[in-house]
């Protein structure tokens, strides 16, 4: 045989055998793609045939395969074709069985193809129960509510045995007045006094009349002023530098642009165009310092914190002045902190700067000193043997806390003491707790 | 990118262009360079040949014996090889699920639709399941209006009463569906809602809205378990990376899972990102999806749909008391 001849069968041999016996693509996780064919989960290795699902049509079939022999390489070719034989037929198997079974039933009522009768009789013949009839809420008979005035008189009496009659006023205050806030500056004797309100809505309360609107009218002043409070309240005594208060309100632009900018705006602010009594507070320090003067001015953030960290240096039952304070501060900040803040930082600074993680932390310490209140509510109870009365309480907060094992531990302490012992269990159950 | 739908034929030619640029490139050493030498080639070229007719012969004959595929219209051109999903057991009693988009399209709204189904026909015992939907296109085709829990909501700014169970849609499976409308839900209203929800259904699944930071910090804190609807696209990586910043920070890396949604094959998220996710669900292209979405039909109960497989596995490990009719039938 010529030489020639030799070296040419010598190359197509070569380019035979590599390109029969092996494959020519990446075949990652090829264990698991054979697993899964084997399995029934997986239709092919890891591809359909180039022409499959068009119409049959020999050659083209021929072509489409021979692709795939040449992709993969004969042998592991071999494999995949016989495992996805036994897919097919496994698949079918299963796609039997699931067209005798519930979901194909729910599906053939959801296509209306049974009806609502036929579909609970043939889940009982399968065993399963019907489908849930639509929630409805549970009927309450109607009971005629205590006017105003007789309210206000068993109130205003002083009670024959004291602290247990006091408390109970204020226990009934907390269950029925979900959400409401207390009017605070009612109590408030001197109309100077700023009253800042944050849960539940903005006010900012000067004797009757309330700034708050005026101020929201106006998105950035709005944003500086309300970022100078949370500033106040998250870092009391903390020192902001204009500059840093330009990067909040401008962040990402030039130094001399956001000067300029805050300089222009404080301006502006400083001259009429947020209500003076707002306007005053902004305070501009010599040394390049901005803050919000909080002196003669109440927030109820730092009610709330001041009587939870009061009620924690007497510890143990609570005085039933406290427990009023509890009750009260409770009530008036149950809603959340400063809900316009989300939309107003949106607007003016695309919720670029930090401040909305300020604002964050801010509601999820307000929300754990609601907790710690609650909570020392609760123990007040417990120490008076009423446990019914601590349960609810300590529901509440688990409601809020759903996660909170020390909180659920505790009203599982709750309902032993209350004689509701199974109550306890499924709470235990529930929770995961230890009997 | 190619997509799936091209990138089969494109590697099949690529495969053949290779394959015969690399004969070319061998007929020209052995006819140009003199040869491929005995040194090089372990074989002979005869015993190569004969090896390579048998595989040949091979190829014919299992082709000959076993059929041509039945045809499947809704079976993917290419299979991707996923991992299975891997998700926390929600053990509380009425366990809440968000389900938050990473960018518009996701699927998240027919996400929050299916698992609701799905755990309603899923388990042995009755549930009752809800499902919170923001309107839209999904919304529209099941015949849902958000207006009466906007009025409702309106009319209850402080607290909630049962009524609001009365405003759920009753769905032909048994679970539940209320729509929320544009800018009617925030985190105070979440808040109020909840409890009243727990005391009604067995799950609540929360297509949560994306535009209002509180309300999604409120939905994260009070849910047993957020899952991130993710596509395989550079946006949903990018948001995806911040929230696996944010996660790590707040130290919530055991309720927060990562869905993927409509993966084909490759996708831009790298090993680095996926490792910040403790749980993941990975769903993939599903066309069974956007026709029952069309018609307003749960896909998680058509035997054809790949993406069902995966939603029981994850209703399974979810809710651990589910048995499947396979389990059954074993």
């Amino acid at each position: 045989m010529p030489p020639e001849a030799v070296r040419l069968l010598e190359a197509m041999s070569l380019w035979l055998l590599v390109g029969l016996a092996l494959p020519k693509r990446r075949l990652p996780g090829l264990r698991g793609r054979l697993t899964g064919l084997a399995g029934g989960e997986r239709r092919w290795l890891c591809a359909a045939p180039l022409s499959w699902g068009r119409t049959a049509v020999q050659r083209r079939r021929l072509v489409a395969e021979s692709l795939r022999v040449v992709e993969l390489g004969v042998p592991l070719w071999v494999v995949a074709r016989v495992l996805e034989e036994r897919s097919a037929r496994r698949r079918l198997e299963a796609k039997a069985l699931w067209m005798d079974g519930r979901s194909a039933l729910f599906y053939s009522r959801t296509t209306e193809r049974i009806s609502e009768q036929e579909l609970s009789d043939r889940l009982a013949l399968l065993g399963y129960p019907p489908p849930e009839a639509k929630a409805m809420p549970l009927l309450t008979a109607r009971r005629p509510t205590l006017p105003l005035d007789w309210w206000a008189e068993t109130h205003s009496e002083v009670p024959a045995n004291g602290e247990a009659s006091d408390e109970a006023t204020a226990e009934s205050d907390l269950l029925v007045a979900t959400g409401n806030a207390v009017d605070l500056a009612s109590h408030l004797p001197d109309p100077n006094l700023l009253s800042i309100r944050t849960f539940g809505r903005l006010q900012l309360l000067l004797g009757d009349q309330d700034f708050s609107e005026q101020l929201l009218r106006k998105p950035v002043p709005a944003f500086i002023w309300l970022f100078l409070l949370v500033r106040a309240l998250a870092r009391p005594g903390d020192r902001l530098t204009r500059s840093e208060l330009a990067e909040e309100l401008t962040p990402g632009l030039a130094p001399e642009r956001q000067r300029k900018r805050l300089r222009d705006r404080l301006s502006d602010m400083l001259h009429g165009e947020i209500p003076t009594e707002l306007a005053t507070r902004i305070i501009l320090q010599s040394d390049e310092c901005v803050s919000l003067d909080l002196g003669h001015a109440t927030s109820d953030f730092d009610r709330l914190v001041r009587i939870s960290r009061e009620r924690n240096v007497m510890d143990g039952l609570l005085a039933p002045d406290q427990t009023a304070d509890v009750v009260d501060v409770l009530a008036s900040t149950e809603a959340e902190f400063l809900p316009e803040w989300d939309r107003l930082e949106e607007q003016v600074t695309g919720a670029r700067g930090s401040a909305g993680e300020m604002v964050r932390q801010l509601r999820v310490a307000a929300e754990s000193e609601r907790i710690g209140l609650l909570e020392a509510l609760a123990a007040n109870h417990l120490a008076r043997r009423e446990a019914d009365r601590a349960a609810s309480i300590l529901e509440r907060a688990l409601e809020r806390r759903p996660h909170h094992e020390g909180l659920a531990r505790k009203l599982v302490a709750a309902y032993m003491q209350a004689g509701q012992t199974g109550r306890a269990a499924d709470l235990q159950r529930l929770h995961g707790l230890e009997s | 990118m190619l997509s799936a739908s091209r990138r089969s034929p494109a590697i099949r030619i690529g495969t053949i262009a290779i394959s015969l640029l690399g004969l070319a490139v061998l007929l020209s050493a052995a006819l140009v360079g003199g040869g491929i030498g005995a040194r090089v080639l372990a074989l002979a070229w005869l015993p190569a040949l004969v090896i390579a007719v048998l595989l040949a012969t091979m190829a014919v004959a299992v082709g000959w014996a076993f059929p041509w595929p039945a045809a499947d219209p809704y079976a993917p051109a290419e299979e991707p090889l996923l991992p299975q999903p891997i998700l926390p057991a929600c053990h509380r009693k009425s366990p809440m699920i968000v389900l938050h988009a990473l960018e518009p399209g996701s699927g998240s709204s027919t996400l929050a639709f299916n698992l609701a189904v799905g755990a309603t026909v899923q388990g042995s015992e009755q549930r009752r399941p809800l499902a919170l939907l923001r309107a839209g296109e999904l919304t529209d085709r099941l015949g849902l209006d958000p207006a009466p829990l906007s009025s409702f909501l309106a009319a209850h700014p402080v607290s909630v009463d049962d009524a609001l169970v009365e405003l759920a849609e009753r769905h032909v499976c048994g679970c539940e569906l209320l729509v929320i409308g544009d800018g009617d839900l925030n985190g105070q209203r979440l808040r109020l809602l909840l409890p009243v929800l727990r005391r009604f259904y067995d799950l609540i699944a929360l297509d949560c809205p994306t535009d209002d930071r509180w309300l999604t910090d409120v939905a994260v804190e009070v849910a047993d378990l957020t899952l991130l609807v993710a596509q395989p696209s550079t946006r949903s990586a990018s948001q995806a990376a911040a929230w696996g910043a944010r996660v790590w920070d707040r130290g919530i890396e055991g309720k927060i899972a990562l869905g993927l949604n409509r993966v084909a094959g490759r996708t831009p998220f790298h090993d680095s990102l996926l490792r910040e996710f403790r749980h993941q669900i990975w769903i993939p292209e599903d066309r069974v999806i956007a026709e029952s979405d069309r018609e307003g039909l749960p896909w998680v109960l058509r035997w054809e749909s790949s993406a069902r497989r995966v939603t029981e596995t994850a209703l399974e490990q979810l809710l651990p008391k589910t048995r499947t009719e396979a389990g059954d039938a074993a």
